[in-house]
């Protein structure tokens, strides 16, 4: 897919991911996605494009950003999360019993991961998504119970 | 009364005073000229336009002015200014020499459309129809959008317009806007040599897109103003000299992407005009023609379209 004007965007995985925080706040935090009710979609072949009413900007996004956009419309999420999900039943993860011994994640979750996480920063740039914190912790839900 | 039911002495005086009031597709243009040399070839050009008197004096969408230049400008290399009223600042455009005062006021009314018709999706293409369906042409300048346009104005198509497409953005039909179809460069003596029937006015050189001229638009046009067409196919024209023509398909997201950018004013139009290009484009065919010669390029725009106005027609959809 090609994009020669400013107003239209292009998100595909294969792009430098520019201005990604930490790896560990991207991947943990959840993403949530501005302003639902102003985002139009519309699908032509394999295309999905995506009308931000608020900057008057037009994206074109692939099937896996499509899936993001929708799952994070749904609930917040974590980058770590939407991996396992996304691509949890596909061949190259976790379930292709690839896990190294030393409980790295396998080759096929970490380019999972990779490609996610990019394509997340790459929302976040053009203002569709913005971090909304951490997934709460069991030691702060305790806190949170016990504090007067 | 018609512009050619006027003598060039009446019309004159009217645009030298009060001005001339006439209807341009959806619009009503009000024009105010002192420019020798411009009444006798907008006679000829806009021949079978209406010229609007009693009721319409006080009416217009658009109020144009050429003045002549001042003080010095007025004897040494002379100019035109174009001044639309309603504009704080003058002249959004730079004077023309004075014997250029008819490409001014077609770009001139250009600017008006452009920028202030915002009420439709505007889309830098040109319009044809027939059979009450209507091609569009998007392209960028020299992509032969007008050229084509021209020849297929002189082949029995209706002529909806050269330079925009007006998308009415709820009904996604278009609003004809038969003007004059400014020819440049090569086109006018390709237009010329396509149809003895072309009445061309005269050439205007060295203007900053070359030389231009103007196509009278057929009578039969100018008098469909008020049929709003919706459109059933969209054609991208590449023109590459000597090239023969070869016609390909084009997916609909490449389709959206050609209107979207072809737009004058997606953006202002937000959330409709995006629901407007999904609209005219989920219905009509898309397709890219490369062409250099023109008879060669009107045969295959006749095959594509008669193509997709029987696959409209036979659309349950409809």
């Amino acid at each position: 897919m090609q994009s020669t004007q400013n107003n239209h965007s292009n998100i595909d995985g294969d792009l430098d991911p520019g201005g990604v925080s930490s790896e560990a706040d991207v991947l943990t935090d959840r993403w949530s996605v501005a302003s639902p009710h102003l985002l139009h979609w519309t699908t032509l072949e394999d295309a999905h494009f995506l009308f931000d009413e608020r900057s008057g900007t037009t994206h074109i996004l692939n099937d896996i950003s499509r899936l993001i956009m929708e799952r994070l419309i749904e609930r917040p999420d974590s980058v770590m999360h939407l991996t396992h999900d996304l691509f949890g039943p596909f061949p190259l993860d976790l379930s292709q019993n690839k896990r190294v011994d030393d409980g790295k994640p396998s080759l096929g979750l970490y380019e999972a991961l990779s490609r996610v996480r990019l394509l997340m920063s790459h929302l976040d740039q053009l203002g569709l998504v913005h971090p909304v914190g951490m997934y709460p912790t069991p030691s702060s839900s305790e806190q949170a119970a016990t504090s007067p | 009364m018609r512009f050619q039911e006027w003598s060039v002495d009446d019309l004159t005086e009217c645009l030298r005073g009060d001005g001339l009031r006439w209807r341009s597709g959806p619009f009503i243009i009000h024009a105010i000229a002192d420019a020798p040399g411009l009444v006798e070839p907008m006679r000829r050009l806009y021949a079978y336009h209406e010229i609007l008197t009693t009721p319409y004096r006080d009416v217009a969408d658009f109020h144009l002015e050429l003045a002549r230049g001042q003080w010095l400008r007025r004897w040494f290399r002379p100019t035109i200014h174009f001044l639309p009223t309603g504009r704080a600042s003058g002249s959004p455009m730079a004077p023309f020499p004075l014997d250029h005062a008819l490409p001014l006021l077609e770009w001139g009314q250009n600017w008006c459309i452009a920028s202030r018709a915002n009420h439709y999706l505007m889309l830098h293409a040109g319009v044809v129809a027939k059979k009450g369906k209507a091609l569009l042409l998007p392209g960028t300048p020299g992509s032969g959008k007008s050229t084509l346009a021209a020849a297929l104005s002189l082949s029995g198509w209706q002529l909806l317009s050269d330079e925009f497409a007006l998308l009415h953005p709820y009904s996604g039909r278009l609003h004809p806007l038969a003007r004059p179809v400014a020819l440049k460069n090569e086109s006018i003596q390709a237009v010329r040599d396509f149809s003895n029937k072309a009445v061309i006015g005269p050439e205007f050189p060295k203007t900053r897109k070359g030389t231009v001229a103007h196509l009278r638009p057929p009578k039969e046009s100018v008098d469909l103003v008020d049929r709003v067409i919706d459109p059933v196919c969209v054609v991208r024209p590449v023109f590459k000299a000597a090239a023969p023509t070869t016609v390909q398909p084009l997916p609909k997201d490449n389709g959206f992407l050609i209107l979207a950018r072809n737009a004058f004013n997606f953006e202002m139009q937000g959330k409709r005009g995006f629901r407007a290009v999904e609209r005219v484009i989920g219905k009509c065919d898309s397709f890219e023609m490369v062409f250099g010669q023109l008879d060669e390029a009107v045969a295959a725009l006749e095959e594509i379209f008669a193509s997709s106005v029987k696959k409209d027609c036979g659309s349950p959809l409809r």
